[in-house]
């Protein structure tokens, strides 16, 4: 199995967390402390790119949950971006689309916190 | 036993004392009247003296050897307390309380008599003791010589007595040469003193005063009893004939045991640190091993081990820490520290970073002229000065380490970093057993989860399938080794019309089950106000949303059957359902969001409720995840369009129920999947109209 990585990146006050490889039960842990650690950092806008992301389960999708609404209380928001139909599907039948922004480019996502600010 | 043996014991004991105080009364008696008769000297009275002589040595024997048995030498103690004993039975008998010659009145006669008894129970007792010492420590030809010199003791005495009878002198040369002779049987039988060794420096000068003492009592008992003109010699020779040579003998051999004991335990003082410590390091060696294979008790293995480094080395503090990726440095044990000592000791975890490198102990002689600790050696300094840092290693991970402080510099030395390593090292395996048994325990445990959590989800799931007048319904589950979270039951609605949900809760095992049996509760409570499929879905929301772990979400689908085959279908981010038709298969999807992701009234708005209606020839398959996303041994997944064509098959076939669907289905999905790891549950139901 592939393994699942986590890239981090800034631009202006908007954090940037790439996923690689695959999201399962056993990942999600490393991704949702990868996430608090952004935040803890005061970062809340934060964009996730799913580029490289070949799989996501239930419970990798329970991590966003976890923080959306404490960055949406400080104004800020986690949009998705860049991902793989596959990989789309499994956000869609749940409902996320409804939930969180749900970008085809980053550029979008970054120019829609952009347009906010 | 014993009891009933040790009473036995001292009424023999009592039994012979009594003999032994009639033969002594007897003894005087007829010394009294020899004396009054003047015929102490004549053949007759000496005769009957030895004769009431033998008697009282027959009974003083049997009260020794009876002593010994009762007072076994089951330790140090018990050996000094008898050594004490007996010097102090020499010192009596040594004294010359008598004028040697024959007594003259019936005051001396008493007197002299239990002198000669007090003698006799010293020679003897002198004799017991040194065959009991001998025998402290065996080697196979301890037993060979002891019995030559019992042999050889008896000999002389029998020799002497005959000599004294006859007059004959010439004897008493052999019984001088036999006593050489035996002398240096002694003096190989006392080759064996390593017990000394093994003494503490207490216990040495204990044995040094005491051998000291037997020597000097030794060889003035031995300076009177082979002189012929001594208070002793006579005494004894009034006693009993001969009997002189056995304490002549016996103290030769004390002072012999005496010398080379004094000696031994004199070179040996010097070394009794060490050998104390040897011992101590072995037997803590010892007991921490026991410790480690009796429990799996991490805590008192650390407690334990730096009590005995710190005790090992005479450190004047200690403390241990594990380390591991989760919790990091965590201080496990600490003695004579206290917290604040150690956060001083260990600023910015200097001394696990500095532990975490080293593979064996090292001694920090000085901290104040150490590189790596000299910054800190000011704020420590009233209490640590110098230390040892050993490190505790499971396999190749550092786990650990184990700390030995001193308030002075210069205060260990490599005997004490050995110790430590020795004590390290085998904490060292326990910590890597307690480690392996924990593992296999928590394992165990997960086990065991698993099948609780099966259990219960097999008791949550309906146990049989519904009887509704219109419509065949068939429902079957696949568990996976680890509950999946799948869940399905039937209901009827508030106005009486049948309802089924099937849900998928998110999350594995224990966890899952345990909200799967929350939504069932919370489902059956309000499908019987709920109008609509949608309303009991949003029903459900409101109720378990906030109730939920943030991460934790219910995907489901409910179906509202009405009359004439009229269903109302809501999705809660589900899997979609497959409407299975003559002319073709199609995916229901209404749009939806899964359940607890939302709060109600964001919630009602993402929900939508899709009606079709389900004919005759006609069957809506509601299934989870587990069923498209199964996989075979190539990873492949068996996938909805696969699910779709099978469907679409069986249903058309003549005489198709609700159950071939199933079991054509569920078949279908197993033989693909070719007993293929199984990582989630798989449930199917298949609701047709009834014919």
């Amino acid at each position: 199995m592939a393994e699942f990585t986590i890239t981090k990146s800034t631009l202006d006050d908007i954090a940037i967390v790439s996923l690689h490889g695959f999201l399962d039960a056993h990942t999600a842990s490393q991704f949702e402390q990868t996430l608090g650690e952004v935040i803890n950092q005061g970062m809340h806008k934060i964009i996730v790119n799913f580029a490289e992301l070949e799989y996501i389960s239930s419970a990798g999708l329970g991590v966003f949950m976890v923080f959306i609404e404490g960055v949406r209380a400080k104004n800020g928001d986690i949009k998705l971006a860049e991902m793989q139909p596959r990989v789309f599907t499994v956000f869609d039948l749940l409902g996320f689309p409804m939930l969180f922004e749900i970008y085809e480019q980053q550029q979008d996502a970054i120019a829609k916190f952009g347009s906010n600010a | 036993m014993r009891e009933a043996d040790s009473s036995n014991n001292s009424f023999k004991t009592i039994l012979w004392l009594s003999v032994a105080l009639l033969v002594l009364t007897g003894r005087v008696v007829s010394d009294v009247i020899a004396l009054a008769s003047g015929s102490f000297d004549s053949t007759i009275s000496s005769a009957i003296r030895v004769l009431l002589g033998f008697a009282f040595i027959a009974c003083t024997g049997f009260i020794v050897w009876g002593y010994a048995q009762v007072h076994a030498y089951r330790s140090r103690r018990d050996f000094a307390k008898d050594f004490t004993r007996l010097l102090v039975l020499l010192f009596v008998a040594v004294l010359p309380f008598g004028d040697g010659g024959n007594p003259t009145g019936i005051s001396e006669v008493l007197f002299a008599n239990i002198l000669g008894a007090e003698r006799i129970f010293c020679a003897l007792f002198m004799v017991v003791f040194l065959y009991r010492a001998l025998n402290l420590q065996r080697t196979s030809q301890t037993r060979r010589y002891t019995r030559v010199i019992i042999i050889g003791t008896v000999g002389a005495f029998v020799t002497a007595l005959i000599s004294e009878a006859t007059h004959v002198n010439t004897f008493r040369v052999l019984i001088l040469l036999l006593c050489a002779v035996l002398a240096i049987i002694m003096y190989l039988a006392v080759k064996r003193r390593t017990w000394v060794h093994l003494l503490s420096a207490k216990e040495k000068r204990t044995l040094l005063l005491l051998t000291f003492v037997g020597m000097i009592l030794g060889i003035v008992s031995m300076a009177f009893s082979w002189s012929h003109t001594s208070e002793l010699y006579i005494s004894l020779r009034e006693a009993t004939y001969g009997f002189q040579v056995v304490m002549a003998y016996a103290s030769t051999f004390l002072t012999i045991f005496c010398e080379r004991v004094f000696w031994t335990t004199l070179f040996s003082l010097p070394n009794s640190s060490m050998i104390e410590r040897r011992t101590f390091e072995f037997s803590s060696v010892a007991y921490l091993n026991r410790i480690a294979a009796e429990s799996t008790d991490i805590e008192k293995l650390y407690a334990t081990v730096t009590s005995l480094a710190m005790q090992a080395t005479r450190g004047s503090a200690a403390w241990s820490f594990s380390l591991d990726q989760q919790s990091g440095v965590q201080v496990r044990s600490q003695e004579r520290l206290n917290v604040k000592q150690i956060q001083a000791l260990n600023d910015a975890d200097v001394v696990a970073e500095f532990a975490a490198t080293l593979v064996q102990p090292v001694n920090i002689e000085y901290m104040a002229e150490h590189p790596t600790f000299r910054y800190l050696s000011r704020s420590v300094e009233s209490f640590a000065q110098s230390m040892i840092i050993a490190p505790l290693r499971s396999g190749r991970d550092f786990v650990g380490a184990i700390i030995v402080t001193h308030a002075q510099p210069f205060s260990f030395e490599t005997d004490d970093v050995q110790a430590v390593s020795a004590f390290a090292s085998s904490a060292s395996v326990a910590i890597e057993n307690a480690r392996l048994v924990e593992d296999s325990l928590e394992k165990e445990r997960y086990h065991k989860e698993l099948l609780v959590g099966r259990e219960i989800q097999r008791k949550l799931l309906p146990q049989t399938n519904p009887q509704f007048d219109k419509y065949e319904i068939f429902a079957s589950s696949a568990p996976a080794l680890e509950v999946g979270g799948d869940y399905y039951d039937f209901y009827h609605l508030a106005d009486g019309s049948p309802c089924v949900l099937i849900a998928d809760v998110s999350g594995k095992g224990i966890s899952a089950a345990f909200y799967m049996a929350k939504l069932k509760g919370v489902a059956i409570a309000l499908a019987r106000h709920a109008t609509t499929a949608q309303q009991l879905v949003e029903d459900i929301n409101a109720t378990l949303f906030g109730t939920m772990e943030r991460q934790m979400y219910i995907t489901m689908m409910a179906v509202h059957l009405g009359s004439n085959g009229h269903m109302s279908i809501v999705r809660a981010g589900h899997t979609p359902a497959l409407l299975v038709r003559p002319g073709g298969t199609s995916v229901i999807k209404p749009r939806g969001l899964g359940v607890g992701l939302a709060k109600p009234e964001f919630f009602r708005t993402c929900i939508q409720t899709e009606q079709y209606t389900l004919r005759t020839d006609e069957a809506l398959l509601l299934f989870t995840d587990g069923i498209n996303e199964a996989r075979n041994h190539q990873e492949e997944e068996f996938g909805l369009e696969r699910l779709e064509s099978i469907v679409q098959d069986v249903t058309t076939q003549r005489g198709a129920s609700a159950e071939s669907i199933s079991q054509k289905v569920m078949h279908d999905v197993l033989a693909f999947s070719n007993h293929a790891m199984q990582h989630d549950d798989m449930t199917l139901i298949v609701i047709r109209r009834a014919p």
